[in-house]
């Protein structure tokens, strides 16, 4: 049977029809070529034409002439439409006619540039191109290590390594430096945000340490959809770059489904489960010998499915695996050759599959709720997709704001444009984080720029702070420490936390490894652990040696830890009043403790028990934006405040990422009926990511679309008192009419928006 | 604006605040430590001269001693050195460094040189007054380095060689001028001494084996503050601290060499002896196989008993890989007569010598009884396959020597 047959059947289904509340058909789009790249080494495409390949499709032939004519390049294709030819031509290219000649590969992960050396491997075989690529990371020998660097004309390595190794140590690879033609990073639309934000400063130390050592590379980028690459690649590298997006791939007819689960209580907006619903049309699916991808929101949900997964008749536990952050790479590894081969015929993955790892084309999709953005639904939806035959994406609605908003409306899905990829390079944490960076690698001189005109001030500030020695115009590293090792590019690259298996007596063993900020939640004692659908649970937490000792069970109840977040402003950037309120933003401090967790029964999700959780608080900075409201005298009662905040909380911060572009998890929320700071009621919206990226002052700007747009919603939802799709569900025992969240919200944004009427 | 930007700074916190107090003007080096500036095409550097005459006494030893070593211990130093080795050519080298942490922004702030100037030994100490003088340093380095075609360090192949490089290709963009031989004392001490103290710091060398006593000296981690508060603050009163520090290191260097040449000479004279066995090995895997054996036999004698043992074996050992089966016998006989774990190991050496090279399947099965009778007067003597093992020769033994018997 094929994906047609089920989504046939699922058409004339009573149980299901009525539920999909948008289908739509995207054509089949036939190759487009492009002519051969005149400049081209002609032993090259003689290659090419003698494996197969006798034209290039119009996105491959553009980059690499352009490639070849010495301009940066940034190259916006979907998985599977031949990008890398786009980067790895040119670089073939010159390698031939430049046997001296390096290039430098970056990848967001090892997994990715071990993938990718692979391929090159491959191609420099068919193509008869001598080459000395290595991958160089934190996996590299000691022994390996000394020839990659002396040796090897294209080294693969991903951003962290290249900002903690080879430029604080940039002596040991003169020769890569000397002789740098080109840098080559993939994945591009995922260096956004803090990522992106530090990578853009470990280019400017790149681009600094290679005019030092006489070289000045040439940039070629490659990017999943975004809806800006050329900009996020011009603010990257702070230079013109030209801008290759017209896809010549050919694809099959593919379906994009909305699923929205049936309301089981129309009144409190209580639908079914979305899990258990993605999990029904998954069984459908692989019944039909349909090879699927599940996407689920988090890691949680990844091992509640395959567990169903596998407890489902039809299913049996044959070929469904989990796949997540979390799992060894050898784990990993084994799964993604087994998609390729088909021998594993479901795989349920959080996000970390979106990257372009080769686990070739799959026939359906299945995704448990709204990714977070567009751009992610199209990656995940593009892992289903053959060249020929059709294939099938579902998105499952869950009851989250942002989710029924979608369903409701699904043109809003189709219609938006992919959303854009912030940076801020300057953030000024980050900038001054690399400026010492950079200090260290050579001192800096009067007249250089670092991110702009201000440089010297910083320079003179670091000096102040006896960081650096200036004499005369030229300031110096003078302290003890190695800069690069303090900064991390990533808020959970470093720590991770090793989970150790000691169910067999006397032999450890380890099963995963978790970033830390997922340990509090996660891996507390007592808390149960799934992996790859096993139950384990942890025993002890060691959190010096950064190990979490855990043990094989069988219990009908999963573990569910809560966060008690405290918020703290340090500073305001700008206020302005609001008819009754202000708005403002500004930086604040963020403290976060994990303090109790529930057990909850697998299948029904009642709570069976809880208990206490005892680690230590973490402390970070951060912006946000808040909105206070002024208590009129005649104030309604206390508890239609707090019912009126949480209401209000809830909305902005699930409409909010629709308007600032950004992923929903990139901003918290916090409502207090009298803040210690403001003294009135208060809703916190805060960026998640240390230092901000700019999302609370955009945030600050658009007020006004987000309040008119919450009040939109809020009238919109057909419950009465409020649902977790608008204002959230409210409170059970809600004995206060005043309590109800919906009407306290209504009246809240009433006040705020001055659109209050006398009889209010 | 400026100082908005340099307030929103503070607030993150990212660094050490401090307070902001300009600088004083650094007082006159020359005064406080009696160098000069010595000219270079790069600029000057400030040079700090020390002479000590070779009968100079550092702690227990005179400084000429680590010049007039001894046959064997030369030749064992070069070997190690990588080439022939003569300690009054050699540049003894130390660096005072910004920090451990190594990479591109750590600088070597005190270099200090040690060498044999005739009936003296002299140290010379080039110094950073400041990173934007370090041209000039490293022209003085190389100049001195050049004429050297040997080195002496502690710990040097691992720190102050890659160190020193990666500040030549940084500023000078040009390799080190590496020596051809290398004596790292550091590996050396470790070998020799391992066993008998408690780590091979060259703090814990000096007063276990130089009787050196620092007195009031500045711990080396303080150090990299202490040059900080001279660049940033101009505070130079420790400064003397630190060239004092660097020249006993050197001088440590120097002393160091002679008590392994009088440690090798003389190895029971020393209240903290060298581990014999180490060194044998050592003699042994750098290729004196002669020497190895003969220092072996020679410091045998006067050894404790429960130190003879391992050594025996040892010497047993090598005797019988290179073909003196008749000496390797004979140690191995000394350590049976002795009972306990050793007997039992000597005596399954002499079955299997019995057995394989003499084909003596009788003597073989007497010694394999007496290594079983050992066992079994010993038991937890050797590892708990060693009774199967025994006994299992033992019946091969008594089937080969009826087999003998009957072919003959």
């Amino acid at each position: 049977m094929s994906v047609a047959t089920v989504l046939d059947r699922w058409q004339h289904s009573p149980a299901i029809a009525p539920h999909l509340t948008a289908l739509r058909w995207l054509p089949a789009r036939p190759a487009r070529y492009g002519p051969w790249p005149a400049a081209l080494d002609p032993r090259l495409r003689d290659g090419l034409q003698h494996r197969g390949i006798a034209r290039l499709y119009s996105h491959q032939a553009q980059a690499v002439s352009a490639a070849l004519a010495g301009r940066h390049v940034v190259v916006v294709s979907p998985t599977a439409s031949g990008k890398t030819l786009c980067y790895n031509l040119p670089v073939l290219h010159t390698l031939l006619r430049e046997p001296a000649a390096r290039a430098l590969y970056l990848f967001p992960t090892k997994a990715l540039a071990h993938d990718q050396l692979a391929e090159l491997h491959a191609w420099a075989r068919a193509l008869d191109v001598p080459l000395r690529a290595f991958t160089y990371d934190g996996d590299t020998p000691a022994t390996a290590r000394q020839q990659v660097r002396v040796a090897g004309s294209l080294v693969v390595t991903n951003p962290d390594m290249l900002h903690a190794a080879l430029l604080p140590q940039h002596t040991q690879w003169c020769a890569l430096f000397e002789h740098l033609r080109y840098v080559i990073i993939d994945e591009l639309h995922t260096y956004r945000g803090l990522f992106g934000s530090h990578l853009a400063n470990v280019l400017r130390r790149l681009k600094r340490l290679a005019a030092h050592y006489g070289s000045r590379p040439q940039f070629l980028l490659a990017s999943a959809t975004i809806g800006n690459p050329r900009e996020l690649a011009e603010q990257l590298l702070d230079e013109p770059v030209e801008l290759v997006d017209d896809n010549g791939a050919p694809t099959g007819p593919r379906c994009f489904a909305i699923y929205n689960p049936p309301a089981i209580e129309p009144a409190l907006g209580i639908r079914r489960s979305a899990l258990l619903a993605a999990r029904d049309l998954a069984a459908d699916l692989l019944q039909a010998g349909v090879q699927t991808i599940v996407f689920a929101r988090s890691r949680l949900a990844v091992e509640l499915l395959v567990t169903h997964l596998r407890a489902d008749r039809r299913v049996g536990d044959n070929g469904v695996r989990g796949y997540r952050g979390g799992y060894l790479p050898s784990e990993r590894r084994a799964i993604e050759q087994g998609l390729r081969s088909g021998e594993v015929r479901c795989v349920v993955a959080t996000n970390a599959l979106e990257l372009g790892i080769d686990i070739g084309g799959l026939d359906a999709c299945v995704l448990v709720g709204y990714p977070g953005s567009i751009a992610s639904t199209w990656q995940q939806v593009g892992r289903a997709g053959r060249r020929q035959a059709l294939s099938l994406a579902v998105l499952v609605a869950t009851s989250s704001p942002l989710d029924q908003f979608l369903a409701a409306q699904p043109d809003y899905l189709f219609a938006t444009p992919v959303e854009e990829a912030r940076i801020h390079p300057n953030n000024l944490y980050i900038r001054t984080s690399h400026l010492q960076c950079a200090a260290f690698e050579r001192p800096f001189e009067r007249g250089e720029s670092f991110g702009g005109e201000d440089t010297p001030l910083l320079l003179d500030f670091l000096a102040e702070q006896e960081v650096l020695v200036r004499a005369g115009d030229r300031w110096y590293w003078m302290a003890d420490a190695f800069p690069a090792q303090s900064v991390s590019l990533r808020s959970a690259a470093i720590d991770n936390f090793v989970i150790v298996d000691l169910s067999a007596p006397g032999q450890p063993r380890v099963i995963g490894e978790l970033d830390r900020w997922a340990v509090p939640t996660l891996l507390h004692e007592e808390a149960i652990y799934l992996h790859e659908g096993r139950q384990y649970q942890v025993e002890r937490l060691d959190w010096t040696e950064k190990k979490a000792f855990v043990r094989r069970v069988a219990v009908d109840y999963y573990t569910d830890a809560e966060l008690a977040v405290e918020l703290k402003p340090l500073s305001v950037e700008a206020s302005a009043p609001l008819p009754h309120g202000a708005r403002h933003w500004g930086e604040v401090a963020l403290t976060f403790q994990a303090t109790i967790f529930k057990k909850l029964k697998l299948l029904t999700h009642e709570n069976v028990g809880w208990g206490q959780i005892q680690l230590p608080q973490e402390t970070y900075h951060t912006a946000a934006c808040w909105l206070t409201v002024e208590r009129p005298n005649t104030s309604p009662p206390p508890e239609a405040w707090e019912a009126g905040l949480l209401g209000l909380g809830h909305l902005l911060a699930h409409l909010a990422p629709l308007y600032l572009l950004c992923d929903p998890r990139d901003l918290g929320w916090r409502a207090e009926v009298r803040s210690p700071f403001t003294g009135q009621p208060t809703i916190y919206l805060y960026e998640r990511v240390g230092g901000g990226v700019g999302l609370a002052e955009r945030l600050y700007a658009l007020h006004a679309e987000l309040l008119a747009a919450a009040a939109t919603h809020l009238e919109r939802c057909g419950c009465a008192e409020g649902c977790p799709s608008c204002v959230g569900p409210p409170p059970p025992a809600a004995a206060h009419s005043s309590a109800v969240p919906k009407p306290a919200t209504r009246h809240l944004l009433r006040l705020l928006r001055g659109t209050l009427a006398h009889a209010d | 604006m400026p100082t908005d930007l340099v307030a929103k700074l503070r607030a993150f916190h990212t660094v050490a605040g401090r307070s902001t107090a300009a600088p004083p003007s650094p007082p006159a080096l020359h005064d406080l430590l009696g160098g000069h500036d010595a000219p270079t095409p790069e600029g000057d550097c400030f040079v700090v001269e020390r002479a000590y005459p070779l009968a100079h006494r550092h702690g227990a030893l005179e400084l000429g001693h680590g010049f007039a070593l001894t046959g064997l211990t030369r030749q064992l130093l070069a070997h190690l050195a990588g080439g022939p080795f003569d300690p009054g050519s050699a540049l003894f080298l130390d660096t005072e460094t910004t920090g451990l942490a190594g990479g591109t922004g750590t600088y070597a702030f005190l270099v200090g040189l040690g060498y044999r100037d005739g009936d003296r030994f002299l140290v010379r100490q080039l110094f950073l007054r400041h990173p934007a003088h370090e041209p000039a340093l490293l022209h003085a380095l190389g100049t001195t380095l050049a004429r050297f075609a040997t080195w002496v360090t502690f710990n040097g192949k691992a720190f102050d060689a890659p160190l020193l490089a990666t500040r030549f290709q940084c500023v000078r963009r040009e390799p080190l001028p590496a020596p051809a031989r290398h004596l790292d004392l550091l590996p050396l001490a470790r070998r020799l001494w391992r066993t008998r103290l408690p780590s091979c710091a060259l703090g814990v060398l000096e007063r276990a084996l130089l009787s050196v006593e620092r007195g009031d000296d500045i711990p080396s981690w303080r150090i990299p503050e202490a040059y900080f508060a001279y660049v940033h603050r101009g505070e130079a009163a420790v400064l003397p601290a630190i060239f004092a520090h660097n020249a006993a290191d050197i001088l440590s260097m120097a002393a160091l060499l002679g008590y392994c040449d009088a440690a090798i000479r003389a190895p029971h004279s020393h209240a903290n002896r060298l581990d014999p066995l180490a060194l044998v090995r050592l003699l042994h895997r750098v290729g004196l196989v002669h020497d190895a054996l003969a220092w072996g036999e020679a410091a045998l004698a006067a050894l404790p008993a429960d130190e003879q043992r391992p050594l025996r074996w040892e010497l047993a050992r090598l005797h019988y890989r290179h073909g003196a089966a008749a000496m390797a016998v004979a140690h191995w006989r000394a350590l049976a007569t002795g009972g306990g774990p050793w007997a039992v190991r000597a005596f399954e050496a002499l079955a299997r010598h019995y057995e394989r090279r003499e084909r003596d399947y009788a003597a073989a099965q007497r010694v394999t009884a007496a290594a079983l009778t050992a066992l079994h007067l010993c038991p937890g003597a050797a590892s708990p396959m060693a009774h199967e093992r025994l006994e299992r020769r033992l019946a091969r033994l008594w089937f080969r020597s009826r087999l003998a018997a009957r072919s003959r």
